[in-house]
């Protein structure tokens, strides 16, 4: 590795390099992180077209070209588009002024909150979600050739041998499935957010639960009734529910309790690296009887790839954890045996949205 | 199935397997790992049928259809591509795509569509193309 190569792999913040049309022409390793996506996947393209930069900068790195000139910009939103931002700081500079090439670095403002002790559970899962992604895409060539040889070979033989070349082929599909799954997890979209009555959409989850994942359970309603309303994506939380119900159904098993509680808890907010979060003080409670969770595991529950089950993807309790940050609500979990209390705290609507 | 198909991946194991299974089924195949050769190709008025990658590293392949298309209208693309979104879906058949099949492909299925993709693109077809293309 050349020394200029071997410095660009080091640098611990995320650089890129962009030509005169403002394509792109390198990541740094860290930017690639920052990205939650390979240098050979955005290679090429525009960099307004795959990264969001919060306000109109376009024009602003134009300037910083043809003046030649450095640009400081601090404290904006940058990521990948379509994804979750962070706050940084930019400098855009001058690389190589007759090509019109220039560096953009970004300095990530949370960089030293971002440690993976100081991670909450919600956002442990992002770094490898990203990285997971990013594997998935790389990975599926590959399997793309593993199947094509295997339908290739399978032309020629017996049925006797052709059996194996279509394990190899359905055991590909498998891997894909669960990479197909991974890309859903990266793709979520952000939550539309509304008033919305959590017993009804507790109600539409219990209903739905009964008619599958917990046909064999007794489902129990505690709810308090004077329940205000939360400012949710109802359909988002009908996800994150039935996925809880299925996990309680499988762990109390054919005919255990799930006890559904409601409750309204005054001053619940949590306490995030910048001081005090939102208000949070709408609890739903998701609780079985089961075995409970082996202490080993519970720390690591909601991160991706963490399962109890022998054909669990781990991707439910992390995909909860996605969507409730998104929600800037917050999941928790406490279990011991026979009582297992997944918690989701949500904040309030305001109360003059909808008419209420 | 007679014809030739240009294919561009920068996987090796992808052109081999596309070129073997191509030229067992008659086809004369001319692989390449670069977008550059390939538009080389389709100026030089080579190929009956392209099969193309989108992440490449001299490019993306579907902002090649447009230029494709222009150059050479009559000349179906198969775009196959391991980012499996809806979105490259909608983008692959917006720029003309004959056709789109997310990577891992199934060996058999692509190979049927390169022949419908062949026929149409000798005047040979039959009303039953799936793809979309001018």
């Amino acid at each position: 590795m050349s020394e200029a190569r071997k410095l660009w792999a080091a640098l611990p913040l995320p650089a890129i390099l962009i030509e005169a049309n403002n394509q792109i022409l390198a990541l740094s390793p860290a930017a690639e992180q920052f990205l939650m996506s390979s240098e050979r996947a955005l290679k090429g393209h525009n960099l307004f077209e795959v990264v969001a930069f919060e306000g109109e900068l376009e024009d602003a790195f134009e300037r910083a070209r043809r003046e030649d000139a450095p640009l400081f910009v601090n404290d904006v939103s940058v990521g990948r588009l379509g994804r979750t931002l962070e706050r940084c700081d930019l400098q855009f500079a001058p690389y190589d002024a007759d090509q019109g090439q220039m560096l953009l670095l970004i300095t990530p403002l949370s960089q030293g909150s971002r440690l993976p002790r100081a991670l909450g559970p919600q956002s442990a899962g992002r770094s490898v979600i990203g990285m997971a992604e990013m594997l998935a895409h790389e990975i599926k060539n590959p399997l793309a050739g593993i199947t094509g040889a295997a339908q290739l070979l399978s032309m020629g033989l017996s049925s006797d041998d052709r059996e194996l070349t279509d394990l190899i082929v359905a055991e590909s599909r498998r891997i894909v499935k669960l990479l197909d799954q991974v890309e859903e997890f990266g793709n979520l979209s952000p939550p539309h957010l509304d008033a919305v009555n959590l017993h009804d959409v507790l109600d539409r989850a219990r209903r739905s639960a009964l008619l599958g994942v917990g046909a064999d359970m007794h489902i129990v309603e505690d709810f308090d009734p004077s329940l205000p309303e939360a400012l949710a994506d109802a359909d988002q939380l009908l996800q994150v529910l039935l996925n809880l119900l299925k996990n309680a159904s499988e762990a109390a098993g054919a005919g255990g309790v799930i006890r559904l509680r409601t409750s309204y808890e005054h001053g619940f907010r949590l306490r995030t690296s910048e001081g005090l979060g939102e208000l949070l003080p709408l609890q739903i409670e998701v609780i079985d009887n089961g075995p409970g969770i082996a202490p080993d595991m519970i720390e690591q529950i909601f991160e991706p790839f963490v399962s109890g089950r022998e054909n669990g993807t781990g991707l439910g309790l992390a995909l909860t954890a996605k969507i409730m940050a998104a929600h800037n609500g917050w999941v928790s979990v406490r279990s011991e045996p026979g009582e297992t209390i997944f918690k989701l705290s949500l904040p309030r609507a305001p109360q003059h949205s909808k008419g209420a | 199935m007679d014809g030739t198909v240009l294919v561009a991946d920068d996987d090796r194991t992808i052109r081999t397997v596309l070129t073997q299974a191509l030229t067992r089924a008659g086809c004369k195949v001319q692989a390449t790992s670069s977008l550059t050769t390939l538009m080389r190709w389709v100026a030089e008025g080579a190929g009956d049928v392209v099969i193309t990658d989108v992440m490449m590293p001299d490019g993306n392949g579907l902002e090649m259809l447009p230029k494709i298309a222009a150059d050479r209208p009559s000349l179906p693309v198969i775009v196959i591509s391991a980012q499996n979104t809806i979105m490259t879906t909608i983008k692959a058949s917006e720029a003309g795509a004959f056709d789109y099949l997310p990577k891992p492909f199934d060996l058999p299925d692509l190979m049927k569509r390169t022949a419908k993709a062949l026929e149409a693109s000798q005047g040979r077809a039959g009303g039953v193309g799936t793809g979309n293309w001018r």
